[in-house]
């Protein structure tokens, strides 16, 4: 069922009249291809994390709403994202990350490229032997590269190369969270996965209100009540949440991870969970931060990728380990609550009779704030 | 890139199945048995092949590039240009991928004879 402007309408009306997005955004699988052109390709999506290519010379294939990607390290340590096709026939190139000690040679007639997309040579081109032609302008056959940016570990990209700069797109997000634009040190031990039957959508949604939080999250709850949380709209792009009692994890001997120096009281007290639309969900504390990916596999299947990152390298330390564990724990455990109500409504999306669902205009507007958003993107002339 | 097979299991050649992988050191002039490789050009042929194989069988970047670089050496001594560039661009090819530093003198030659950029 094709999801028309009138439905799209009917999303963007004032949150106090509005509908939820139809069921066909959830469900059907000609959606979903509108919506990765509409909505990620002509936006900055997430893709991996940095740390997927840690090391010069990595290489590490990443398939994307269908769209084969190459994330490469070159070796000074400049991480770029290209089409992870060759120029001649187009021969995947990479079909397994590894590191490489210098060219991508493809596998087909072995053309080889350098890690920084630049093509080094086309053996037996101009004939056997012979590895030059007039026709064969190396200059223009270098590996088309994607626009790509990252930001808080997030390696972002976009697609179609025409949205405004990442800088200018997160520049809201940025500056509200200044406090915390400094490096983070990623542990290995922190990063798991989720995989989820329901549409990404979904997993914005659930990501963007607190209003599930006493219901779903009993244990949180207890350290930090509703009546804490405050919700967080920059129409256009993102939407979320902050609570104003952040309690900080003890250890069994006392001590805390360290934390920023110099925070002010709000961040001294509070942390905030965001959605950077379409696919990125982030949440920042005054000791740590975390990034969940949100991996389109299908209109009803997502793969989460957690990282956890902490503002001070000492905590990447033997002696914290036990503590990151139970971070990463923890997180698993709260995110893990989530998975029955987001897969919950997937399923509730199949009652043919569903008309999209109404919003509480007070706790549900962040998630509002995003529907607006895809219904605008879907609208936008192709 | 590939994991090296296991060298025992690698193919050489159908005339010689069993032989070992290094049955010929590289740069020798005497097959396995002892005959010298130069009196039957078409059995030398075969032996270099045969150790391309089981080089190209283990994902030996390295050994390729020696074995095409001695193949173009061959090549050029026998007088057969076409040939040396033939062999010396594998070799420079897999001296790329294997990041080798025989990659700078290969493309120099290859650059001489008008084949490279
Ligand atoms: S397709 Fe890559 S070299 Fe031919
Ligand atoms: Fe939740």
């Amino acid at each position: 069922m094709t999801v028309t402007d009138s439905d799209l309408a009917a999303v963007s009306a004032p949150v106090e009249q509005a509908r939820g997005l139809p069921n066909a955004c959830y469900t059907d699988p000609a959606h979903f291809a509108r919506e990765a052109d509409a909505v990620f390709f002509a936006s900055w999506a997430g893709l991996a994390f940095a740390a997927d290519a840690p090391e010069p010379g990595d290489v590490k294939p990443v398939r994307f709403l269908g769209q084969p990607l190459l994330l490469a390290r070159d070796r000074e340590g400049v991480l770029r994202v290209f089409l992870n096709v060759c120029r001649h026939r187009g021969m995947i190139l990479v079909e397994e990350a590894a590191r490489l000690p210098r060219a991508i040679r493809c596998p087909y007639h072995s053309w080889c490229y350098e890690l920084d997309g630049r093509l080094r040579t086309t053996p037996h081109v101009g004939g056997p032997g012979t590895n030059r032609h007039a026709a064969i302008d190396r200059a223009q056959l270098g590996l088309v590269e994607v626009r790509s940016h990252v930001w808080m570990g997030v390696v972002w990209v976009n697609l179609d190369g025409k949205a405004p700069e990442f800088e200018t797109y997160a520049a809201d997000l940025r500056a509200r969270w200044a406090a915390f634009d400094r490096p983070l040190a990623f542990a290995p031990d922190g990063a798991f996965e989720l995989e989820v039957a329901c549409n990404w959508k979904l997993a914005v949604e659930n990501y963007c209100e607190s209003y599930h939080l006493p219901w779903v999250h009993p244990g949180l709850n207890s350290y930090s009540r509703l009546e804490d949380h405050y919700n967080i709209e920059a129409p256009g792009t993102h939407s979320g949440q902050g609570t104003r009692a952040y309690r900080p994890m003890l250890a069994e001997d006392g001590r805390r991870f360290p934390v920023i120096a110099g925070l002010d009281a709000q961040w001294e007290e509070g942390a905030e969970y965001v959605a950077l639309y379409p696919n990125v969900l982030l949440g920042v504390h005054k000791d740590h931060a975390f990034a969940i990916l949100l991996c389109p596999q299908g209109p009803e299947r997502t793969v989460e990728r957690i990282a956890i990152g902490y503002f001070d390298t000492a905590v990447l330390g033997e002696d914290w380990a036990p503590m990151r564990a139970r971070n990463a724990a923890m997180w698993k455990e709260v995110f893990e609550e989530d998975i029955f109500v987001v897969e919950g409504m997937q399923k509730g999306r199949h009652a043919g009779g569903f008309d999209g669902g109404r919003f509480s205009p007070v706790m549900d507007s962040p998630t509002h704030c995003f529907h607006a958003w895809v219904a605008e993107r879907l609208r936008q002339p192709a | 890139m590939s994991d090296p097979a296991d060298p025992e299991a690698a193919p050489l050649s159908a005339t010689h199945p069993d032989q070992p992988r290094d049955f010929v050191a590289p740069g020798a002039d005497r097959d396995f048995a002892g005959e010298r490789l130069t009196v039957d050009p078409a059995g030398a042929r075969a032996l270099l092949d045969a150790r391309l194989i089981a080089a190209h069988a283990a994902g030996d970047t390295a050994r390729l590039v020696t074995l095409y670089a001695e193949a173009g050496d061959s090549s050029e001594a026998a007088g057969d240009a076409a040939a040396a560039a033939f062999y010396r661009t594998h070799a420079y090819v897999f001296a790329l991928q294997s990041g080798d530093s025989r990659a700078e003198e290969l493309h120099r030659w290859l650059l001489r004879e008008g084949r490279e950029e």
